[in-house]
C-alpha cells in the first residue's frame, strides 16, 4: 500500500521523471542558449560602431544576464504553458508529490541546461572584447538567484494566464523589453529617466549587476541591494506560484 | 465504515454550470464501484474532487475517515488515479513511468520493479516496456497508465475511462487485474461510459445524469425494473429507414444502426414474427430477442441514448434469426 515519500525524495523522483521527459528536447535547447548567449555578447557588438572597455564589460556581462532571465521569463512559461495545454500538469498534480517539489525539480533541469550557454557567452565575451573576468565565489549563487527570480515569475506568469496565446504574446513583449528597454547591456544613465526610475521597482536592473558585479572588478557597487531586491523577487514569483499551484477551482 | 464517503456534492461553476448536484455515494474496501453516465454527466468532475483538483461548492467527501476536502495531500495519497486523457509520458518508457510512479507512492525500489514487470507481462505489454511513450500506441499508453496508478495501488483506486483505446483481448486482461486490486483490499472507482463492460465487472454502480444520480445499486437491483421483460434488438440495412416500432414495444431507440426496444414476454410471437416480416421486405439486416440488460436499464434512467457504446457482437441472444 503506498506511503508518504519525504520532500527531498520526491524533488529527486522528479527530477528524474522531468529529465526523462525533458531528454529529446535538452540537447537542442542547449544549443539555441548557448547560441542565445554567445550571439548577444557578439551580435549587439555590430550595432556598436566603437566598442570601449565599459562598452565590452557592459556586454560580456550582459549576454549571459539575459539568457538566464530570457529562459525564467521567455523558455520556462511556454514550456509550461504547452504542458498545461496538453494536460500533462493534472497528472502530476493528482500525484501524492509536493507541488514545489516538482516545480524545483523542473527548475534544476532548466538551470543545469542553461548553465553551460551562460558560461560560454562569457568566456566569448571576455576574449573577444579582450578583458580580464574576476569571477568571485558569489558569481554561482547570483546565476542562481537570477535564473530563480525569472523562472519563479515565469511559473506565474504561466499558471496565471487562462490561455497559452497570452503566455505567447505576454513573452514576446517581455524578450523585446529586455533586449531594448532594460539596463542589461548598457548602463541605466542612457534611458530616459521615467524609464530609469522605473527599473528601481523592476528586477532586471538587480539581475544584471548581481551578475556583472560578481564577475567584474570595480563593479559590485550596490551588490548587496541587488542581492536584496533579487531575494524579494524570488519570494514574490514563487510565491505567487504556490498560491497559483495548490489552488483548486 | 466504508472507505469513501461522498455526502451531498454540489459543484457549479462561475458560468453557471451545475456539474455535480447533490451527489452521494458510499464505496466499500475490495468493492468495484461503477459511476455510470452519458458524457458530460458529471463523473470525471466528482472524480477530480476526491483527488482535490477541484473544490465542491458544497458537500462533503471522507476518504478512510479523514475529510479529503480538508486534507487534500492525503486524499492523493490515499487515492491512485488513473485519468480519462493520456498521461504525459513522452521520452519515458513504460517500465521506468510505471517505477517512478511507485516509488513516488512509497513503494521500495525492488519490490516495485518487480511489481511493474509483473503488471506488464499480466496485460501482455511487456515487448513494448522499454519504447519511449511518444512511440506507443493508444491503447499501450492506456494500459501503461493503469499500470502507473496501480504498481503500488492507494486504498482507493480511480480508473476513468481505463478500456479506451485498448483492444478486446487486453480488456478482459485489465479486468482480472481490476479485480485483484479489489481482492488485494483497495477500493475501486470505476469510471465509465460503457454499459456492459461495467455490467460485468462492477459489484455495484451508480448511474450519473446531468450531475445527479439518477440510480444505484447492483446491476440485478438496477434492472429489476425490467424484470420479466425482454430486449429486442434490429440491425437496420445501411440503406433503409428505421421501421415505425410496433405498439407492443416500449421505449425505443435508434443507435446508429441499431433499434433498441423493450417488450413485454407475452409479446415475444409477435414480436419475432414483425422482425421477419421486416427483415423480408429489407429493411431489418439482423434481429435478437434476450433478456433485458443494464442497457435498458441505463436507457430508462438516462431517458435518452446519447453515449451508448456497446458492440453488437457482445449482446446475449436467445433468440436469433
Amino acid at each position: 500500500m503506498s506511503r508518504q515519500v519525504s520532500w527531498l525524495r520526491s524533488y529527486f523522483l522528479m527530477l528524474q521523471w522531468q529529465a526523462l521527459r525533458l531528454r529529446p528536447v535538452l540537447p537542442l535547447f542547449m544549443l539555441v542558449e548557448a547560441f542565445t548567449g554567445v550571439g548577444t555578447v557578439v551580435g549587439v557588438g555590430y550595432v556598436l560602431p566603437r566598442i570601449d572597455p565599459t562598452t565590452a564589460m557592459f556586454l560580456s556581462t550582459g549576454g549571459p544576464t539575459l539568457t538566464l532571465i530570457a529562459l525564467g521569463l521567455t523558455i520556462v512559461p511556454q514550456m509550461v504553458a504547452d504542458s498545461k495545454a496538453r494536460g500533462a500538469f493534472d497528472y502530476v498534480w493528482s500525484l501524492p508529490v509536493p507541488r514545489m517539489a516538482f516545480l524545483a525539480a523542473d527548475f534544476t533541469i532548466w538551470l543545469l541546461a542553461v548553465l553551460p550557454g551562460v558560461l560560454m557567452a562569457l568566456f566569448v565575451g571576455a576574449r573577444r572584447y579582450d578583458f580580464a573576468l574576476q569571477i568571485s565565489p558569489l558569481a554561482l549563487p547570483a546565476f542562481v538567484l537570477v535564473a530563480l527570480m525569472s523562472t519563479g515569475l515565469g511559473y506565474a506568469v504561466a499558471h496565471a494566464a487562462p490561455k497559452p496565446e497570452l503566455v505567447t504574446l505576454l513573452t514576446n513583449f517581455i524578450i523585446f523589453a529586455l533586449f531594448l528597454f532594460s539596463p542589461i547591456n548598457f548602463p541605466v544613465e542612457r534611458l530616459p529617466r521615467w524609464l530609469g526610475e522605473l527599473h528601481r521597482f523592476l528586477p532586471v536592473k538587480y539581475a544584471a549587476t548581481a551578475v556583472r558585479g560578481t564577475l567584474v572588478q570595480g563593479y559590485s557597487d550596490g551588490l548587496g541591494l541587488s542581492f536584496a531586491a533579487l531575494a524579494v523577487w524570488c519570494v514574490l514569483g514563487l510565491g505567487t506560484t504556490y498560491v497559483l499551484v495548490t489552488r483548486r477551482n | 465504515m466504508s472507505l469513501l464517503t461522498i455526502e451531498h456534492i454540489h459543484k457549479e461553476y462561475p458560468s453557471g454550470v451545475r456539474a455535480n448536484d447533490d451527489i452521494s455515494l458510499s464505496v466499500e474496501a475490495g468493492e468495484i464501484f461503477g459511476l455510470l453516465g452519458p458524457n458530460g454527466a458529471g463523473k470525471t468532475t466528482l472524480v477530480n474532487q476526491i483527488i482535490g483538483l477541484i473544490a465542491p461548492t458544497s458537500g462533503k467527501i471522507d476518504i478512510d475517515g479523514v475529510d479529503a476536502l480538508a486534507n487534500t495531500q492525503h486524499a492523493r495519497q490515499a487515492c491512485s488515479f488513473q485519468p480519462q486523457s493520456q498521461v504525459p509520458i513522452d521520452g519515458v518508457t513504460p517500465q521506468q513511468a510505471i517505477e517512478l510512479v511507485g516509488q513516488l507512492r512509497g513503494g521500495v525500489r525492488s519490490s516495485v520493479r518487480q511489481r511493474a514487470s509483473q503488471l506488464v507481462e499480466a496485460l501482455e505489454i511487456a515487448e513494448w516496456a522499454r519504447t519511449p511513450g511518444e512511440n506507443l500506441s493508444g491503447g499501450v499508453r492506456r494500459l501503461t497508465a493503469f499500470c502507473m496508478a496501480t504498481v503500488v495501488p492507494g486504498q482507493l483506486v480511480i480508473l476513468d475511462e481505463p478500456t479506451n483505446d485498448v483492444d478486446p483481448l487486453r480488456r478482459r486482461l485489465l479486468w482480472r487485474e481490476v479485480r485483484n486490486l479489489a481482492e488485494m483490499g483497495s477500493a475501486v472507482l470505476l469510471v465509465t461510459h460503457n454499459v456492459l463492460e461495467a455490467e460485468r465487472s462492477v459489484d455495484r454502480l451508480a448511474v450519473l445524469d446531468r450531475g445527479r444520480v439518477v440510480g444505484a445499486g447492483t446491476a440485478a437491483d438496477l434492472k429489476g425494473q425490467e424484470n420479466g421483460n425482454l430486449r429486442l434488438e434490429l440491425t437496420i440495412e445501411p440503406a433503409a429507414e428505421p421501421p415505425v416500432p410496433a405498439p407492443f414495444l416500449s421505449r425505443s431507440v435508434i443507435l446508429g444502426r441499431r433499434m433498441i426496444a423493450t417488450l413485454d414476454a407475452s409479446s415475444l410471437d409477435r414480436a419475432v414474427e414483425w422482425a421477419r416480416s421486416l427483415q423480408g421486405n429489407g429493411s431489418v439486416e439482423e434481429f435478437a430477442i434476450g433478456p433485458t440488460t443494464l442497457e435498458d436499464a441505463y436507457i430508462r434512467l438516462v431517458g435518452r441514448d446519447d453515449a451508448l457504446e456497446v458492440p453488437t457482437a457482445e449482446v446475449n441472444h436467445v433468440a436469433t434469426s
